[in-house]
Parts: structure tokens; C-alpha cells; sequence
């Protein structure tokens, strides 16, 4: 076994140029393929970021049929039981929201938003988009005056400015129709622009008044785990100790299941490009191995009449092309992660399709990002594919006739 | 040379196997990459053409500016121009209609929702969109309808009405003027497109006029042509014609950028692996060509000393690659071009998770299309040509070196 | 395989020299052969034409003959590098026709030594590693297999200091002597060595085999090789003659 290794690492440097050639085919391979893995992993990273950040952390509590059909009937009542039950662990941070959707107008422009009510002191701990502010501040703590943040985009749209005035309406519980006039506090800029064109941010206590909600009643508690939490079993735990038919609990997979099926279908199209290139470099192999064992054709049949069986013959085949992947990978896989830390740091720019990416939900700076598991997925199957490339020449020179190999000079 | 040629030829078929593999090799990228191709024009001009029909159609009139601040400042008026007969010399012009869109708050008993409200010519509408045409319940808009909505399904859904039921609309009008009045819903529509579903309130243009408090006036000039692709330029000549001063003449492409721009970007990545995979086949002809020159020192040595120069010699490898390239190319070609052929005309559907998926992106796809347009083979034989040629250098500069002694001694 | 038993084995068989082949049981027994190649143009050619040849432990036996007259296709078939179109062949009690690919391989490895006329190494390999190849293959410790190539490489006279030269790096005597050392080394029950020393010069030739029926008679190995040379058929103790695919003297001497 130990003899077979060395003939083959060594037979790879008898014609140096060819096993380089085929090398730096793997390389180039490896290399667009963990291109390909990081930036579409850095897409689900950047999308389930901003599910999780944005758009109800990583579980939502609502009222009953509130993620089909979200209105402001449905909604969590005795939300100071709910609370408290939450608040017994520690490791989840949670805020309360009201949400309905509304109509916003300037002087000159109207349009359709989502109004969000939230506590601004226990809100920075479960959204990002009080971090996101990018002008002006967030909303004030006490909830006095008539303040409202918004998306930077919505603000250009509709041509205010901050420090300018708003008028909010929506219908209230009683279905009559509120509206209050409200002073741009604060700015702000996500990575989505659909996102900051159509949510507006009022203090808690400010939405309650505007839909008729008491200090009983929230639209969502929205929670954050902390890490080494897991959501589903945590969702599961909080179902059983909630105990209540009318409510509604949600991880975020289940509220975006189109998020994960793109997921889904990001590494399908990773697989593929795994087929395909290594399909391409299949043919090279074929190639090259077929010229290297009528090469050693002579010095295979004296290794068999010493008594080296076939199998053995195939094994110092593949392990020679595995030396090969490994090399190619090894290079190939230094260079990509050279360069993709060097992307992740510093972003890929993609504004140049900004709204093509926003239709997606997607920023339009994308941080690469490596995923070790697809990583190893693609290298199993890199190795699959290159020993199965390698499975006819390796099996034809198992299957010499001795003396034929002998004679042959 | 053509003797050569036959050379050439016959040395191909000598190591049938080797030429074989190079071959499959170059036709296996040729049929990836033009099949790429054709699915991606194929379903980007599918997509194109549905979601230009839908609702933009191929261009629009608007005042200067109200493509960036969609307010109801930037309208025009009735009397501006004689706008029924103005586009009757353009023979390229199929329908004209006008619209007046804007914002209001739709309420029901139960709830209410933020609405897009679009005021249609119900004559003239379905000759140049299809979102108001086809309720799925209900009826369409006729002209005489007043006070009548359709309503897109999803915003039906979150107000709890249906075909019957009315609703109540609240605007900030034109001059911040307030109004509201009461609709009776005749209809749900239910396009391919979420947003449109979730906003969409469809009323005759003369109410959505009451409502803002705008008679005479509307917003959009919504245009369709003979050919949407001929946009550009269409919108190129009634630009000219009616000034930039007062008007701005929007083709579709401009109206949506997101498509183009997705386009973009996944022709961007479509590119970028096609020439990691071009490499590939770049390295395969490489090694395989060197190679066979490293077996043949002996055979070119005796071409050689038998007064072949070694410039004809070169001529020689390199016809055998390109012999080799172009009926790879040729293969892959009439591979793809039957495959195309047949697909063309039948989509791959889309079902399920994966069309909802689609939609959710604002894509309105049939299925997965395939084009059989020929642009779809340019870049596949621009690139394996290019790279076959590069992949030659290295070998014949080392021809160069031989002389028929050195060639004659190595064995 | 022990070391230990095959020596001692061998050491019995030395003192007495060969024996007559008659009364012992035979290490090769080959019988009725007959090999047929289908030559070019699918003509048949019989290289041999129903053979019987035996062969008894301990002997040093050349097979001469004009070139085409079989020799190398006999050798081949005893040595189970190639299949009889009829007739068996037993070495060592088996009977060669009934293993498999794989069960010749291993009983290659145990019971034979092989030396081709040239280009017997692997490029590879140093002489050392080349010479150890088959203790490898029987997975025979570091340090025994080390001890074995350095006495052989001694006993055949091959310099130290070309131990770790590969083959591209040796004469042509070189690497015939490493080809034998590999042969020898693993103690096998027969060395079949198909014109051993066609490519070397005549006063290699001689001291080669003059070395290896040393070691016939120090070991007791069973040798059997084909030559067309004079030279080396004086050095044999029996001389098989083929002609056209048939023995046409087989002569013992002392
Ligand atoms: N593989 C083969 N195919 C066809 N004919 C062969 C083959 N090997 C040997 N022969 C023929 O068999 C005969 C005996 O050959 P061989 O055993 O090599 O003789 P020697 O070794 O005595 O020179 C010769 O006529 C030779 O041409
Ligand atoms: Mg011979």
C-alpha cells in the first residue's frame, strides 16, 4: 500500500508540465466554484439577516391567522401575560409592536405604508433599523410628542424633509378613520429599498391612539435568541407555555418559506456548476490518463508479474488522481479564500443593479461569505466526479494482459 | 494545402480516441453555454414582453418629472393638445389610453388598506394593457360604469370584500384637496405580479378625476407600438416631436429598471462561468495538443528532413486543431439547435413553490423558455475559437526549436 | 511468508545438488502444451506444440533455441503471465489454469522471481526500492527488508553508493543485478529469467550468471532461463533445446 502511495505522488512529477496543466485546471475549478458558493451564501446570509433584523426576529408572536391575513382585528390580547412568560428566559430579547397599513401624505404626495408602533427601548433589541438611521435620531423614549421615523427613499418620494410634518391615517378598531400630523424625527437606510419606502415607525403609545389599541393589545411581540438558542424548539417550548389557541407563533422560517426554498435552489445551482465544470475537466482527465498508463504500460505489467494484483494496479491510478484534486484544491482553494476575505471585508459593489437586487430583497453591497458545510458537500463530490473520470483508464490498465504489457517497449 | 488539409485529417483520426475526447470536451461547452444562453434569452424575452403587456405596455406620455415624483403636480391636461388624433401619424402606433394614477386609503367595514389607484379609459385600456381586462370574478370595466372598482385580489382579500360589497376611498387629492367616495366592486383581477395584487384599485379615469379633484386632467399617455422592442425608439421620435420642456417619453426599459438590471447581473454571472468552463477546455486542448507534438518529435523530424519547413509543420498541427474545433462546434451547434428548436415552442412550466418564488420576485414567467435565436451560439464560438488558438502558442514556439537531428535522436 | 523456512528448506536441498527428476516430486509440471497467437493477419501461429516439460526443485536449467522457437511463450506459461490454448501447467503443486487474475498475482508474488531481458525496474522506484518491491508487497517490516537488500546488493556486487540512484542513473548490468537482487530477495521457488543477459555485453553475461548459479547452489532456488547464447548455455546444468515449438534435446549434466 505505502509503495503504491510513492509510485504514485512520484509517477504525478515524471512529466511535470501535464500533471501542472491538469492542476491548474482543478485550481481554476475549485476556485469558481467557492467564488460561487461565497457569494451566493453571502446572498442567504444577507437575506435571512434582514428576515431576522427586519422583519420579526427570529420567532413573531401574533394573534391567530395574523401572518396570512394581517389586520388590525387580529391581535394578541393580554399581551402583559405573554410578556411575562417570555421575559422567565433570559437568553430571548423581545419588543411589542402595533402594525396596520396606512396612508402617508406630505404637502404635495401620498402613498401606502406600514405603520409600525413600537417601544423605542426594548425595539433596538430585536430590529436593526434604529442602527440604520442615517439622519436625525430614533425615536424618543417617552413617547410624548407626535414623531414618526422613516426610509430616506420615502422622504425623497414624497419631498420632505426631516424636521417637516407628516399626516398619518388609518382606521381605527372602531372602523372610523384616525389621522394625526407627525414631525420626521429620524431617517433611515436599509439594504432593501422596498423596505424603506413603505415603513414608518410611530412610538408605541402614538399607533395605539391612532388604530384604538389599549395598552392591552399589540399586533406582534417579535424575539430575538440568543445564540445557541434554536428557534424551532424554542417556538415549540414557547407554544406549550403559552398555551393559547389564539395565538400565533412563528419562526422565521415559517414566515418566509420563500426565503428558504430560495435557499433551497441557490445550492441546487451550486451543484450543477459542481457538475459542470468538473464534467469539462472529466475530459481532460480521461485524456491524460489514458496517455499515462500507455506510457507505463511496460513498467504496469512488471509490476504484475511481481505479483501486483489489478485492484492494486486501480488503486495507484486513483490514488495518483487524487494527489492531483488535492493539489488542484489546495491551490486553487488558497487563492479563493485569500480573495474572498478580502471581498467579505470589503463588499462586492453591485449598485449598479440596485433594483434588480431590491426586487429580490437583496443590498446592493454583497459580503461573500464562506460556508464550510456547502464547502465540504462540493468537495465530496468534486472527488466523486474526478475518481469517476478516472474510473476507464484506471480499469483498462488493471485489465492488461501481462505479457502484452511486457512486450510492449 | 489541400494536402495538407488531408494530412491534417487523417491525423485526427489517428488517435481516434484522444481527438474524440478534445471533441466531446468542446462540444459538452458549446451545448452548456448556448443552452444557457437560450434559456436566458429565451425566459428574459418571454418575461419582457408579459410584464410590458401587463401593465406598462411599450411606452409612456408623462409630464417632465413624473417619473421620479409620481405626484399628481405632474399631470397634464385635456386641452394641451388634441390628444385624440395627435398620434395618428405615427403608423408604428397600434393603441393610446390614458390613466390617471394615485395614492388613497380603501377601506371596508372590517378594515382598511393603503391603494394604488389607477383611473382607466376602459375603451381604450385593453388595447394597451392586460392587468384590468380579465377579473377572474366579476366583470371588466365598461365605459358607462361609475363609482365601480376592481380590485386586485390580494387587496380584496386584506379588505374582506368581494364582487358586490363596496368600499370607501380616502385621498389627499391634487392641491391637497381631501376626498372620498364610495365604490361598488365589480370585479377582482389577479395578475402574476404580488405588488399589482396587493395594491391595485382599477376605477373609470372620469371618477378617479372626481375623486382628486382633477377633471380634464391625467398623468400617463399609455402607448403600445408595433413592436414593444422597438421601444426605444419610438420613444425617441415622440420625445423630439412633443420637447423635453413639457413632456418626457419613457420606454418600458426605463420604466423598469429592475428588469434589465436582473438581466444584467445574471448575464454577468452567466459570463463569468462561461469563461471559467472556456478555460477548462482551453487547458484540455492545451495538454492534449502538447502531448501529441511530444509523441510525434520522431514523425516531424522525418517531415522534416525530407524538406517539410518547420513553419508548414506548424500549419499543420494548427489546421488539425481547428478541423477539430470547427466540427466540435459544428456538433455542438446542431446539438443545441435541435434541442432549442424542439423547446422553443414548449416551456418548461413553472409550478408551485418555484412560480410563486418567481413571483414573489416580480418575475412573470409562463415557464422556462428557450430561444432559438442565433446570438445564443456568438459567445461559445468566439470563446472556444480564441482559447483553442492561445492553447497553440506555447506548442508551436517550441516547434520553432526543433531541428531534424535533435527531432531524429529523441525516441 | 517466513524467511526462516524457505532458507532452511533450501539449505536441505543445496548439499545434494539437482536430482534426477525421475523419484521426486516436480516443482514445474508442465503437460502436453500447446499455445497457438493469431498473428497479424488472424493467421494462427503455434509457438509450441504440445510440450511436456518438468522441471525438479533446485535445478539450473537454460532453454536455448533459435529466436522463434518458443522459449519466451514457455516461460510465460509457467510463469502464469499467460494462459495454455491447451495442456496444464502445475508449479509447486497448482495447478495455474484454475486461479484467478487475482489468485496468480499473490501466487506470484510468493513462489516466483521474475527477470526480463531489460527495462526490468520501475522508473521510480530507487534500486533499493526496487529491490524491495515484492518484500512490499508481502508487507515484510522496515528494518528486515532493509537487512535483506543490503546483504543481496552485496552479494551481487552492487555498489553502495547506488542504492538510491534510480534506474535512468544505472548501466544496463546495474539494473539487471537489481532486478535479480528483487528476484532473490523474497526467497521465492523459482527465478524465471527470460534471456537474462541478451542486453549486456558478453563479460557482464558471464559474471551475471556466474552469480546467479552461485546463488543456485547456495540457496537452492530453482532457476530457468532462455538464452540463445553459448556462453551461458555451457554454464547451465541441464540445456533444454526447442525448436519450432517442440524439445528437441534435453541434456543433465554435472
Ligand atoms: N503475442 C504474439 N502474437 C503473435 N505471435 C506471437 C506472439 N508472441 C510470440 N509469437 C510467435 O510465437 C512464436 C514463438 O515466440 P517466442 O516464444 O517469443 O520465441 P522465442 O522467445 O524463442 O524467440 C514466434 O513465431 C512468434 O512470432
Ligand atoms: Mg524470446
Amino acid at each position: 500500500m505505502s509503495i503504491l502511495i510513492k509510485i504514485a505522488w512520484r509517477n504525478i512529477w515524471r512529466n511535470p508540465r501535464r500533471s501542472w496543466v491538469l492542476i491548474t485546471a482543478l485550481a481554476v475549478a475549485v476556485f469558481s466554484f467557492l467564488g460561487s458558493v461565497a457569494y451566493i451564501d453571502g446572498f442567504s446570509i444577507q437575506m435571512i439577516d434582514s428576515a431576522i433584523n427586519l422583519q420579526g426576529g427570529h420567532i413573531q408572536v401574533s394573534g391567530r391567522g395574523y401572518h396570512k391575513n394581517p389586520t388590525i382585528r387580529t391581535y394578541v390580547p393580554d399581551v402583559a401575560r405573554v410578556e411575562r412568560i417570555i421575559a422567565e428566559n433570559d437568553a430571548i430579547r423581545y419588543a411589542l409592536q402595533t402594525t396596520t397599513p396606512g396612508m402617508i401624505n406630505s404637502a404635495e404626495q401620498a402613498s401606502g405604508v406600514v405603520i409600525t408602533g413600537v417601544d423605542p427601548v426594548r425595539e433596538v433589541e430585536v430590529s436593526s433599523v434604529a442602527e440604520s438611521i442615517i439622519e436625525g435620531s430614533y425615536l424618543a423614549p417617552e413617547g410624548e410628542a407626535n414623531e414618526v421615523v422613516m426610509g430616506a427613499m420615502l422622504a425623497e418620494q414624497l419631498n420632505v424633509l426631516l424636521g417637516e410634518k407628516v399626516v398619518l391615517m388609518a382606521n381605527d378598531l372602531d372602523n372610523e378613520v384616525g389621522a394625526g400630523a407627525y414631525r420626521i424625527v429620524g431617517l433611515y437606510r436599509t439594504n432593501s429599498s422596498d423596505f424603506d419606502k413603505t415603513n414608518v415607525y410611530l412610538h408605541l403609545n402614538q399607533a395605539r391612539n391612532l388604530i384604538g389599541y389599549t395598552a392591552e393589545q399589540a399586533s406582534t411581540v417579535t424575539l430575538r435568541l440568543d445564540p445557541g438558542l434554536d428557534p424551532v424548539e424554542t417556538a415549540i417550548h414557547l407554544q406549550t407555555t403559552l398555551d393559547a389557541a389564539d395565538l400565533e407563533i412563528l419562526t422565521w422560517h415559517e414566515r418566509s418559506p420563500l426565503l428558504v426554498m430560495m435557499n433551497e435552489m441557490m445550492n441546487l445551482a451550486n451543484i450543477f456548476l459542481v457538475i459542470i465544470l468538473f464534467t469539462a475537466i472529466a475530459f481532460t482527465l480521461i485524456n491524460s490518463f489514458i496517455m499515462v498508463i500507455f506510457e507505463r504500460i511496460r513498467e504496469i505489467g512488471i509490476m504484475s508479474a511481481n505479483g501486483v494484483r489489478p485492484g492494486q494496479v486501480r488503486l495507484m491510478l486513483y490514488l495518483e488522481a487524487v494527489f492531483i484534486v488535492l493539489l488542484g484544491t489546495a491551490v486553487g482553494g488558497a487563492i479563493a479564500v485569500v480573495l474572498i476575505t478580502w471581498w467579505s471585508a470589503v463588499g462586492l459593489d453591485l449598485s449598479a443593479f440596485a433594483e434588480g437586487l431590491s426586487s429580490f430583497g437583496a443590498a446592493s453591497v454583497l459580503y461573500p461569505y464562506i460556508h464550510w458545510g456547502h464547502i465540504l458537500n462540493g468537495f465530496v463530490m468534486i472527488f466523486v466526479l474526478v475518481l469517476l473520470a478516472v474510473l476507464y483508464p484506471a480499469v483498462k490498465a488493471s485489465r492488461f494482459e501481462t505479457v502484452d504489457a511486457i512486450n510492449h517497449v | 494545402m489541400t494536402k495538407l488539409l488531408k494530412l491534417a485529417w487523417r491525423d485526427i483520426w489517428r488517435n481516434r480516441r484522444r481527438s474524440l475526447l478534445t471533441m466531446g470536451a468542446i462540444i459538452f461547452a458549446v451545448i452548456i453555454i448556448s443552452l444557457t444562453n437560450s434559456v436566458q434569452y429565451g425566459t428574459y424575452d418571454a418575461m419582457e414582453e408579459l410584464v410590458v403587456r401587463l401593465y406598462t405596455s411599450d411606452l409612456q406620455v408623462h409630464r417632465t418629472g413624473f417619473q421620479d415624483e409620481r405626484t399628481l403636480s405632474y399631470s397634464m391636461e385635456e386641452s394641451e393638445q388634441d390628444w385624440a388624433s395627435y398620434f395618428d401619424e405615427y403608423p408604428w402606433i397600434e393603441a393610446v389610453s390614458k390613466r390617471l394614477t394615485g395614492f388613497g386609503l380603501a377601506s371596508s367595514d372590517s378594515s382598511s388598506a393603503g391603494a394604488l389607484i389607477v383611473g382607466i379609459e376602459p375603451e381604450t385600456e385593453g388595447s394597451v394593457s392586460s392587468f384590468a381586462n380579465a377579473p377572474f370574478e366579476g366583470r371588466a370595466l365598461v365605459a358607462e360604469d361609475r363609482q365601480a372598482v376592481l380590485l386586485g385580489a390580494t387587496l380584496a382579500h386584506n379588505l374582506n370584500v368581494g364582487v358586490g360589497d363596496s368600499v370607501v376611498v380616502l385621498t389627499q387629492g391634487y392641491r391637497n384637496v381631501m376626498g372620498a367616495d364610495l365604490y361598488a366592486v365589480k370585479g377582482l383581477v389577479r395578475t402574476s405580479n404580488p405588488d399589482v395584487d396587493r395594491a391595485m384599485m382599477i376605477m373609470p379615469l372620469a371618477d378617479a378625476q372626481y375623486l382628486f379633484s382633477m377633471e380634464g386632467r391625467f398623468t400617463e399617455v399609455v402607448i403600445r407600438g408595433h413592436d414593444f422592442r422597438g421601444a426605444d425608439s419610438y420613444a425617441a421620435v415622440l420625445q423630439a416631436a412633443l420637447g423635453e420642456e413639457q413632456y418626457e417619453v419613457l420606454p418600458w426599459r426605463e420604466m423598469m429598471p429592475e428588469i434589465q438590471q436582473m438581466r444584467a447581473l445574471d448575464d454577468a454571472g452567466n459570463y463569468i462561468f462561461y469563461i471559467f468552463l472556456v478555460l477548462l477546455i482551453g487547458f484540455e486542448i492545451f495538454n492534449t495538443t502538447t502531448m501529441s507534438m511530444m509523441e510525434r518529435v520522431r514523425e516531424f523530424g522525418v517531415m522534416m528532413s525530407i524538406g517539410m519547413k518547420p513553419r508548414q509543420i506548424s500549419l499543420l498541427v494548427t489546421l488539425e486543431l481547428m478541423l477539430k474545433v470547427v466540427l466540435a462546434l459544428a456538433i455542438g451547434f446542431l446539438i443545441t439547435f435541435v434541442a432549442v428548436s424542439i423547446l422553443k415552442d414548449n416551456p418548461i412550466p413553472v409550478t408551485g413553490e418555484l412560480q410563486e418564488l418567481y413571483e414573489e420576485w416580480g418575475f412573470t414567467i409562463e415557464g422556462i423558455s428557450f430561444s432559438a435565436r442565433i446570438v445564443i451560439f456568438f459567445f461559445p464560438m468566439l470563446a472556444v475559437t480564441t482559447v483553442s488558438l492561445l492553447s497553440m502558442i506555447y506548442p508551436i514556439l517550441r516547434m520553432r526549436r526543433f531541428s531534424p537531428v535533435q527531432a531524429l535522436r529523441t525516441t | 511468508m517466513s524467511d526462516h523456512s524457505i532458507e532452511s528448506r533450501s539449505a536441505s536441498l543445496a548439499t545434494d545438488g539437482p536430482k534426477p527428476i525421475d523419484g521426486q516430486a516436480p516443482l514445474v509440471e508442465a503437460t502436453r502444451l500447446v499455445k497457438i497467437y493469431q498473428d497479424k493477419e488472424h493467421v494462427p501461429v503455434t509457438a509450441l506444440n504440445e510440450v511436456d516439460f518438468r522441471a525438479a526443485p533446485g535445478e539450473f536449467t537454460a532453454i536455448a533455441g533459435p529466436s522463434g522457437s518458443g522459449k519466451t511463450t514457455l516461460l510465460n506459461l509457467i510463469g502464469g503471465l499467460d494462459k495454455p490454448t491447451s495442456g496444464s501447467v502445475v508449479v509447486a503443486g497448482q495447478d495455474l489454469a484454475a486461479m484467478s487474475r487475482n489468485q496468480l498475482a499473490t501466487f506470484r508474488l510468493n513462489n516466483l522471481g521474475f527477470i526480463f531481458q531489460a527495462y526490468n525496474l520501475i522508473p521510480v522506484l530507487t534500486a533499493e526500492e526496487n529491490a524491495e518491491f515484492n518484500l512490499l508487497l508481502q508487507g515484510v517490516p522496515a528494518h528486515e527488508r532493509h537487512e535483506q537488500v543490503v546483504r543481496e546488493f552485496e552479494d551481487l556486487g552492487i555498489d553502495k553508493e547506488l542504492i538510491h540512484r534510480r534506474p535512468a542513473k544505472l548501466s544496463g548490468g546495474q539494473q539487471q543485478r537489481v532486478a535479480i537482487a528483487r528476484a532473490l530477495v523474497s526467497r521465492p521457488k523459482l527465478i524465471l529469467a527470460d534471456e537474462p543477459t541478451a542486453n549486456l555485453d558478453s563479460k557482464t553475461g558471464a559474471r551475471l550468471l556466474d552469480k546467479m548459479r552461485n546463488l543456485n547452489e547456495r540457496t537452492g532456488i530453482t532457476f530457468l532461463f532462455s538464452t540463445h547464447d553459448p556462453m551461458v548455455m555451457e554454464r547451465a546444468r541441464r540445456l533444454v533445446i526447442l525448436r519450432d515449438g517442440q524439445i528437441a534435446e534435453d541434456d543433465v549434466r554435472g
